[in-house]
């Protein structure tokens, strides 16, 4: 009951009409910017050595074949040679990209784009791909890609059934900007004790018959509610507004974004208990800077390569905006858990540290 | 000191060997075959262990701990259930290193888990989890027990000042009554002398010659004898006299030796020094002189190595309910003091009558004892 | 009853001793003055006996209970005013006083009604609804207080509850403890303002360097340092002073005249100035002021340390 009074304390900053708008206004504007500024990452056109590919044109709409043979002209001025495999079969098409002949193979239908990579070759392979992912982004198509990987000389020809489509700009960055927002938070939960000290309620809280657990969750439940409620109204307004792309999944997605708040307030908790005042703040400021640009909050994380990419991997950002990406984009849901537990555990860590700091301390 | 410490030393080695005997046991009973080399390891292994708790100094303790994991290790490779000697090792390694951060050491412990064969996973884990549990309620009990020791010897250490100061209280009572009464005595034989012996002499002298007079000039005589009278009864009264002043002030001892002390200490130290006092000086008993004196020299002394002072003034007063006895100095002062053992004495000494010491460096250094009185 | 025990407390920070073996008992209705001058450990004192700071060593009880064995019932009894405000900005006068004296087990309608109550001492329920940061510091302090009462405490510790405040707001806030002592509540107020501890307690300690150095009434603390007080009138003339009369009147113990001024001196724990005057004007004196000094408990404190309780 204690817990709840706290906890619907910390919710009065809902009456904060300013702060509320800066709150919603940051995260949107960001989407926007991002969206727009840096979405030349999701279209772009480099200047190659030829490359060729094969393709077969299967669509009935005479939008998608404009807009086909727009690209055809666009692709061969950068110097791709893109051939039409007429009358031949899929299999013999497929043994040539294998052999290296094609870097790979697109089939372009009405419900969209489906491509076939040799993995042997994975620059060119690439550049393919980023090519038919904007074209395909432009005009809101779906791909598929399947990776053809040599392993002994096996290569694997099958294609997926499920049509893995890719994110554009917008839905990229509607999704990285929101998991950033959220780390963003570990800055107020950071705050969450030392308000309450500087403004000397610590001691009002304490003298009452209210054990310091229980204001500790008290205010960890109000900050996880408000935040909650922050981040619904993010993705609503990003989804209506933008049309951004939040998949048919919602409500794992918005799990997945609910542990990856828990974890933020406990990254928040567990650093404010170790350092005192401002070097808890600066120090915040630098782990949400680091995770954010390593985890994609600025560029996608499969654009990079090397130590970034390596990176990546350890930021918790990545792992949140990866497996929302898997739910919307492939329907794949198994994604979440992992991510999920990976959030939830280092939260306890985090927590936990908190706690035994908390208990050895005098006062809050 | 070293009981407490002994006792949880033979517990952790009795579970050291516990789990040695399970090991061996189980390589004993198991189809690996048992070669010299092992025999020689876990005979080195013991050794080492034993080693270890003889050993004092740290760092070689550090040095043979490090091998008797590195003997552990080297079994290792044909018996893997040597690995559940670790987690112990590991937990004196980390306490050596960190003092008792339960945490560090869990983690310490579970480094091995990488080397453990999936089999034994489980059962490293069990042994890991019940090391840690029982070396941290043994680090535990031994801690409270020491604390305990400690606070006992404290205790006892507090008894026998307490003692002590009581014993020098009373002996100093009683040399102050011998020293008075010895005054005393002094001061009366002396007043004997001059006074009633010059008198008793005198009308001695007159009466014997009023005796040779008597049959030649009876006038001469009765003349000489009145004298004689007149001189006895001067005598007398100077006795009653005596006998009423005869007992010295007690306030005049008290503040002449303040005065003595404090005239000698200015002779030594180019300090100035002022002393003043207030009130009716008869309220304070020699006991609490005593204090006053003792608190003051104490006060003294912390000035001439603290303070820098170059003046310092006492002040005792007299209030209806309270003594108050002040030592200021001029010197630096302190903000926020620390009690020494001086001022410790100071406070128990005072204590012992019911009083109280304040300590203030605000300005100045100033120690000021207020005692208690009844009048 | 004793409200508050406390027995050889003691707080050391590192090596500095705050507190410092500190005994004192509270008895049920008193309004006990805790005075000292700025870090002489009262806060610290408080704070542990509000379990704001662990002890070194000592025990501390309320209502015979020890404080840490009975944690709950201890903080139930106690009524907190903390030296510095301790409000929420961001929540109405009533918001903050609901909300902190819910903490203390009320619910519903006795919530709501125990804070109007409250609001309504400290005289706050006209402005209930507002924000404190449009209120005055006086009115902050007094809704400080109240935030402290709306659990009707059987104890209520207030730490310097009118520091930098009008002398308006001062006045109220003094009533205010007055009230709360009538209502029930056993009060402890700590001050380096010796007129207000003057003024409003039953029992005084004068505390010093984290030790109490004298405790009593106010006029036990005064006879610690002296038994006289000086009752100076000034007159017309002197001539027909009835000097042998004015010696006879109960307490008086010296009478000095000069042209038109008459110093007595009197015993200080006698009341005596009633008579004195009655019989300067039957015997015809004409008075034209009367002055009585008795000493403060600031030279008592002087006395007693040599330093003043406020050390600018």
């Amino acid at each position: 009951m204690n817990i709840l009074r706290i906890a619907g304390k910390e919710l009065k900053v809902f009456r904060d009409i300013k702060m509320l708008l800066f709150m919603l206004a940051t995260p949107v504007l960001l989407m926007l910017i991002l969206g727009t500024a840096l979405s030349g990452n999701f279209h772009g056109t480099v200047k190659v050595d030829p490359i060729r590919v094969l393709y077969s044109y299967n669509s009935t709409s005479s939008a998608v074949g404009k807009q086909w043979e727009a690209f055809l002209l666009e692709a061969k001025a950068s110097g791709i040679r893109f051939e039409e495999a007429t009358s031949r079969t899929e299999t013999d098409v497929v043994k040539d990209v294998q052999n290296g002949l094609y870097t790979g193979y697109a089939r372009i239908a009405d419900k969209g784009i489906s491509y076939y990579g040799n993995s042997g070759s994975g620059k060119e392979n690439g550049i393919v791909q980023g090519l038919l992912a904007a074209l395909a982004d432009r005009y809101r198509l779906t791909i598929t890609e399947t990776g053809l990987s040599a392993s002994n000389g096996n290569y694997v020809t099958e294609a997926s059934v499920d049509a893995v489509r890719q994110p554009g700009g917008l839905d990229y960055f509607a999704v990285a900007v929101t998991t950033m927002i959220i780390l963003y938070s570990a800055l107020t939960a950071g705050q969450l004790i030392e308000t309450e000290r500087s403004r000397h309620t610590d001691l009002r809280l304490l003298v009452s018959p209210v054990t310091k657990g229980e204001i500790f969750a008290g205010k960890i439940v109000g900050t996880l509610v408000l935040n909650a409620i922050f981040v619904a109204i993010i993705v609503l307004l990003s989804k209506y507004m933008f049309g951004a792309n939040w998949g048919e999944h919602l409500w794992l997605v918005f799990l997945v974004l609910l542990t990856e708040i828990v974890l933020a307030l406990s990254l928040g908790l567990g650093v404010g208990y170790c350092l005192k005042g401002n070097a808890a703040g600066s120090v915040l400021m630098i782990v949400i800077q680091a995770a954010a640009f390593v985890g994609g909050a600025y560029t996608p994380v499969d654009q990079t390569t090397g130590m970034m990419n390596f990176l990546s991997r350890y930021s918790p950002l990545h792992w949140s905006n990866d497996a929302i990406l898997q739910i919307i984009y492939a329907g794949n849901l198994m994604a979440a858990p992992p991510a999920m537990m990976l959030n939830l555990g280092c939260s306890i860590l985090l927590l936990a540290l908190a706690i035994v700091l908390m208990r050895r301390r005098e006062g809050l | 000191m070293s009981e407490p410490r002994d006792a949880s030393e033979l517990l952790k080695i009795g579970y050291k060997v516990a789990l040695l005997v399970f090991t061996v046991g189980q390589s004993l009973s198991s189809e690996t075959s048992i070669t010299p080399w092992y025999i020689l390891s876990v005979l080195l292994y013991l050794s080492t262990n034993l080693l270890f708790y003889m050993l004092k100094k740290e760092s070689f303790r550090l040095l043979v701990a490090v091998l008797s994991i590195g003997i552990a290790i080297a079994m290792f490779q044909d018996h893997p259930l040597v690995i559940l000697l670790l987690p112990a090792h590991l937990y004196e390694l980390a306490s050596i290193f960190v003092g008792k951060q339960g945490i560090a050491s869990s983690l310490l412990m579970m480094i091995p888990l990488l080397l453990v064969p999936r089999q034994l996973m489980l059962l490293y884990i069990l042994i890991a989890a019940v090391t840690l549990i029982y070396f941290s309620t043994l680090k535990l009990y031994d801690n409270k027990l020491r604390g305990q020791h400690s606070e006992l010897e404290r205790m006892r250490g507090d008894l026998e000042r307490v003692h002590t100061r009581l014993q020098e209280n009373n002996e100093f009572l009683r040399q102050a009554e011998y020293t008075l009464k010895l005054e005393e005595r002094n001061r009366l034989s002396q007043d004997i002398h001059d006074n009633i012996g010059h008198a008793m002499t005198s009308a001695l002298i007159q009466m014997e010659a009023a005796k040779r007079l008597i049959k030649i000039n009876s006038d001469q005589a009765s003349l000489l004898l009145d004298n004689a009278i007149h001189i006895s009864k001067e005598g007398i009264e100077s006795i009653r006299f005596d006998l009423k002043k005869m007992k010295p002030p007690t306030e005049q001892m008290g503040v002449n030796r303040m005065k003595l002390f404090i005239d000698e200490f200015s002779d030594k130290y180019p300090i100035r020094t002022a002393f003043t006092y207030e009130g009716n000086m008869d309220f304070i008993s020699p006991i609490h002189w005593k204090i006053i004196q003792d608190n003051m020299k104490e006060a003294f002394t912390n000035m001439m190595k603290y303070a820098g002072a170059t003046a310092v003034s006492i002040h005792v007063q007299v209030l209806p309910l309270l003594i108050k006895a002040t030592v200021t100095d001029n010197g630096q002062g302190k903000g926020k003091i620390v009690k020494g053992l001086g001022i410790i004495g100071m406070e128990e000494r005072a204590a012992t009558v019911g009083g109280k010491v304040i300590v203030d460096g605000s300005r100045g250094f100033s120690v000021t004892t207020l005692i208690p009185y009844t009048p | 009853m004793n409200m508050l025990e406390i027995k050889q407390l003691t707080k050391k920070f590192g090596e500095y001793t705050a507190v410092d073996n500190l005994s004192l008992s509270v008895q049920e209705g008193e309004i006990f003055g805790f005075l000292g001058p700025n870090g002489a450990g009262k806060s610290t004192t408080i704070h542990m006996a509000t379990s704001l700071l662990s002890a070194t060593k000592g025990e501390i009880e309320i209502m015979g209970r020890n404080i840490t064995k009975h944690s709950r019932f201890a903080k139930q009894a106690i009524g907190f005013v903390p030296q510095d405000l301790a409000i929420y900005e961001d929540m109405t006068a009533y918001e903050n006083v609901h909300f902190f004296a819910g903490l203390y087990g009320l619910r519903g309608a006795e919530l709501k009604r125990s804070a109007i109550e409250a609001l309504e001492f400290v005289g706050l329920a006209d402005r209930q609804g507002s924000y404190p940061k449009s209120f005055s510091g006086g009115m902050k302090r007094r809704l400080n207080i109240a935030c402290a009462i709306a659990h009707r405490p059987k104890l209520i510790i207030m730490d310097e509850p009118t520091v930098g405040i009008d002398p308006q707001s001062r006045n109220y806030i003094l009533n205010s403890v007055r009230k709360l002592n009538r209502r029930g509540s056993t009060i402890i107020y700590t001050s380096h303002y010796m007129e207000e501890v003057e003024e409003i307690c039953s029992q005084i300690a004068i505390i010093d360097h984290g030790k109490i150095i004298a405790e009593g009434t106010k006029a036990e603390l005064k006879a610690i340092i002296t038994n006289q007080k000086n009752i100076s009138i000034t007159v017309r003339s002197t001539e027909r002073l009835p000097m042998e009369q004015l010696k006879s009147i109960v307490g008086v113990n010296t009478v000095e005249a000069a042209e038109q001024t008459i110093n007595i001196s009197s015993a200080v724990e006698i009341n005596n100035l009633n008579p004195i005057i009655q019989l300067l004007v039957a015997s015809g004196v004409e008075i034209r002021g009367v002055e009585a000094q008795e000493p403060s408990l600031e030279t008592v404190f002087l006395t007693l340390t040599g330093r003043t309780l406020r050390d600018e």
